[in-house]
C-alpha cells in the first residue's frame, strides 16, 4: 500500500506516522509540479520511488510483532557472524545475549511454529503431522516483496530444553534455491547471581545460484541475517 | 455404541475432501486413506487441511505457475520484438516464437497431471498468448487485426510447445546433470533466433500473390464502367473485417481515369498513391501502386490492380477486380488464407459499392470518367479482351 501511496500502509497499521509520509508525498508532488526545471520529472520519479520504498519498509516494520510494552527488559546484545566455507557453503550465525534464564527463553522457543516465524521471510510454518517430532516434514511459507511461495523442510533434531534444527529447501530440488539448515539453541550463561542465557541461531547453507556472483550473494545473505537478528532482538 | 462410533467416523471422513494435492509436488492425495504423498513421500496431516492443497488453493499457489508464466511472456515478447526489428517476418516469428512460449510454459509451469491441472494449464497457456499479443499490440509491433490473427495462429504452436516442454522436463527430471533446470530454459529462449539463423541460409524468392474477385452486375458494361470506384469512394458501411484489418479511408485526391494520371488515397494513418497504367473504355482499368505508407509495409507490398469488365448480355456484366501484391509474411501456407480473405472482402466491398452505384436511378456519369479514350495496349489486340470489346454492342 505504501508503495502505491506513501503513508497509506502506516494509516492501515493505525500509526500516526502516516501524517508525515502523506505530507512528504504531497510536498514532493508540489515541488515537482511547480518547478520549471526540465529534469524535474525524472528527478521527481526517482524521489517518488525512493519515498515509496522507504515508506513501504517503514510500514512493514510497524506491522512487525514486538515484545509487550508492559515487559520491561533491556534489549539483548547481538553478535552476527558471516563466514564463507569452501567454494559454495556459507555459515551465518546470530548470538543473542539475554538477561533471562534459559528455561524462560526455551518456553518461547518451544512454540516452534511461532518462534521460527521470527524471520524476515518466514510467513508461516506448517507442521505436516499431528505431532512435532524429529523427522516430521514442514512447509515453510515464505513471503518476499509481497510474493508468497512455499519451501519445504524437515525437523532434523529436537533437544528438549536446549534447541532444535530444521531444513529449509526449495520445492523443486534439494540442490537449488539456497538449501539451508537452521540450528536454534539456547544455553544458560548464569553465573549464579544473574540469570542470563545465550540464544544462538545458525544458518548453514549452500549458495547455488551460479548466475549471481558470490560476493553479491554474500551481501544479500548478510542483509538477511542482520534483519533476522534485528527481528529477534525486537521480540525477545 | 458401535453404530454411533461408525457414524462419528463417517462424519469425520465426510469433513475431509476426498482428494487433495501435495503441496510440494502437486501429486494427487487420497486424503482419508494416506498420510504421505505417494509420489514424493512428503507427509501431510489428514486432520489438518492446511497441510495439503485443494484444487482452488493449488491454482492460487502462485509459485507453481507465475514465474513460468512471466518467463514465457518475457521470452515471447523479447524474441518477437528482436525478430521484427531484424526485419524478418518468417517461420521463426510465427512458429518458433510461439513454440518457445509453449515450451517455456510446459517446462517451467508445474500443475501436475490431473484433469484440473490440464484445464489450468490451458488457462495459463491462453493467458500467456493474450499477454504476449497485448504487449505486442501496445508496443505497436502489430496492429489490432494482426494481434487477433496472431492469437489464433499462436494457439497450435504454443500447444505443441507446451507438450514438448513437459516432455523435456520429464526426460531430464531424473538426470544427474546439475544444470538440467537452467540450460533448457536458455536453449528455449534462444530457439527462435536459431531458427531464424538457419532460415537465413535458404534463399527466399519474391512471392507475388494475385487475388481476383468476380461479380455479375445486373447492368450494361457502360453503366458498370461509369460506376467504377475505389475503396475510399465506397459509401456503405464496410464489413467488420475491413474495419479491423485496414486503415479507415479519409479522402482521395487526383482524377480517376487517364493513363499516366495518379490518384492519392489518404487514409487515417497513411496514404496510397496509384498511377493508371491502362484504360480500355468499358473493358479494363488498370493501375499500379507507386507509393505505399499504410503501416503494413512489413506484411505486404501492393503492386498493382485492375478492374475488368466482360459483357455477358445486354443487362449483365461480369466485373473482375484483381490485386497483385508481394507477400512478405512466411510461411505462405499459413498467411495465404488470411490475406486472401481480407483482399476478397475488400474486393467484395468495392464491387458491392459499384453495384449499388450502377443500380441507382439517377445515373449521372462522374466527370472524371466521362472523356472516352480508347487506349488499347498493343499486346492486347489479339487477346480475348480485344475480341470481347469489338463484339460489344453497347
Amino acid at each position: 500500500m505504501s508503495l502505491c501511496l506513501p503513508g497509506l500502509g502506516q494509516l492501515m497499521a493505525g500509526s500516526r506516522w502516516c501524517v508525515p509520509w502523506f505530507a512528504g508525498a504531497v510536498c514532493l508532488w508540489y515541488i515537482v509540479n511547480t518547478s520549471g526545471l526540465p529534469v524535474a520529472a525524472s528527478i521527481g520519479a526517482v524521489f517518488s520511488v525512493l519515498l515509496a520504498l522507504l515508506s513501504a519498509e517503514h510500514a512493514k516494520r510497524l506491522l512487525e510483532p514486538s515484545r509487550s510494552e508492559k515487559v520491561e527488559r533491556s534489549k539483548p546484545r547481538v553478535r552476527v557472524r558471516c563466514k564463507e566455507v569452501g567454494r559454495t557453503a556459507v555459515d551465518l550465525q546470530i548470538e543473542l545475549f539475554l538477561d533471562r534464564p534459559a528455561s524462560e527463553v526455551w518456553s518461547e522457543m518451544a512454540e516452534f511454529t511461532q518462534f521460527t516465524c521470527i524471520d524476515p521471510f518466514h510467513d508461516r510454518v506448517i507442521v505436516q503431522a499431528a505431532e512435532l517430532r524429529p523427522g516430521v516434514d514442514l512447509v515453510l511459507v515464505h513471503r518476499i516483496f509481497g510474493f508468497r511461495f512455499l519451501r519445504f523442510g524437515r525437523l532434523l533434531k529436537w533437544n528438549e530444553g536446549h534447541g532444535y534444527a530444521f531444513s529449509d529447501l526449495s520445492g523443486s530440488s534439494k540442490w537449488h534455491g539456497f538449501p539451508h539448515v537452521f540450528f536454534y539453541s539456547v544455553e544458560s550463561t548464569s553465573d549464579g547471581v544473574l540469570q542470563s542465557s545465550r540464544l544462538t541461531v545458525s544458518v548453514r547453507g549452500k549458495w547455488t545460484a551460479p548466475w549471481a556472483p558470490r560476493c553479491v550473494g554474500m551481501w544479500w545473505l548478510r542483509y538477511v541475517i542482520y534483519e533476522h537478528a534485528r527481528l529477534l532482538r525486537k521480540i525477545l | 455404541m458401535n453404530d454411533s462410533k461408525a457414524k462419528n467416523n463417517l462424519s469425520t471422513d465426510s469433513q475431509h475432501p476426498k482428494l487433495g494435492y501435495c503441496l510440494r509436488c502437486g501429486g494427487v492425495l487420497h486424503v482419508s486413506e494416506m498420510s504421505q504423498c505417494p509420489r514424493c513421500q512428503f507427509q501431510f496431516n489428514p486432520d489438518n487441511p492446511q497441510t495439503y492443497a485443494t484444487n482452488r488453493e493449488k491454482f492460487q499457489c502462485l509459485e507453481w505457475w507465475l514465474p513460468g508464466f512471466c518467463l514465457s511472456v518475457v521470452v515471447g515478447v523479447v524474441s518477437y520484438a528482436i525478430l521484427v526489428f531484424l526485419g524478418e517476418m518468417s517461420e521463426a516469428l510465427f512458429i518458433a516464437v510461439p513454440l518457445a512460449i509453449g515450451a517455456m510454459l510446459g517446462f517451467t509451469v508445474r500443475l501436475g497431471s490431473s484433469l484440473f491441472a490440464v484445464i489450468a494449464m490451458g488457462f495459463v497457456m491462453i493467458a500467456a498468448i493474450l499477454s504476449v499479443v497485448l504487449v505486442i499490440v501496445m508496443t505497436n509491433l502489430a496492429g489490432i487485426f494482426c494481434g487477433v490473427t496472431l492469437s489464433i495462429i499462436f494457439l497450435a504452436p504454443v500447444s505443441v510447445g507446451v507438450l514438448l516442454g513437459i516432455l523435456i522436463r520429464k526426460c531430464l527430471k531424473n538426470t544427474r546433470y546439475a544444470q538440467w533446470q537452467n540450460l533448457p530454459i536458455l536453449l528455449i529462449a534462444v530457439f527462435p533466433f536459431g531458427v531464424q539463423a538457419v532460415d537465413n541460409f535458404f534463399p527466399h524468392p519474391i512471392d507475388i500473390a494475385t487475388v481476383r474477385t468476380e461479380i455479375v452486375l445486373p447492368t450494361s458494361a457502360s453503366e458498370a464502367w461509369k460506376s467504377l470506384m475505389f475503396y475510399e469512394e465506397v459509401n456503405h458501411e464496410p464489413p467488420w473485417l475491413l474495419k479491423l484489418a485496414l486503415p479507415r479511408p479519409v479522402r482521395a485526391e487526383g482524377s480517376m481515369g487517364q493513363v499516366g494520371e495518379t490518384r492519392r488515397c489518404i487514409y487515417e494513418n497513411g496514404h496510397l498513391t496509384k498511377q493508371f497504367t491502362e484504360r480500355v473504355e468499358r473493358r479494363r482499368l488498370a493501375f499500379k501502386v507507386i507509393e505505399q505508407h499504410l503501416h503494413f509495409e512489413r506484411d505486404v507490398t501492393l503492386l498493382d490492380g485492375s478492374f475488368q469488365l466482360q459483357t455477358l448480355n445486354l443487362k449483365q456484366t461480369r466485373m473482375t477486380l484483381s490485386t497483385r501484391y508481394i507477400r512478405h509474411l512466411r510461411p505462405a501456407w499459413l498467411w495465404e488464407p488470411i490475406e486472401s480473405k481480407v483482399v476478397h472482402t475488400l474486393h467484395q466491398h468495392v464491387l458491392e459499392g459499384v453495384r449499388r452505384k450502377a443500380n441507382r436511378p439517377e445515373k449521372s456519369p462522374p466527370q472524371n470518367l466521362s472523356p472516352p479514350e480508347y487506349k488499347i495496349p498493343s499486346d492486347s489486340e489479339n487477346s480475348e479482351l480485344w475480341l470481347a470489346l469489338t463484339n460489344e454492342f453497347d
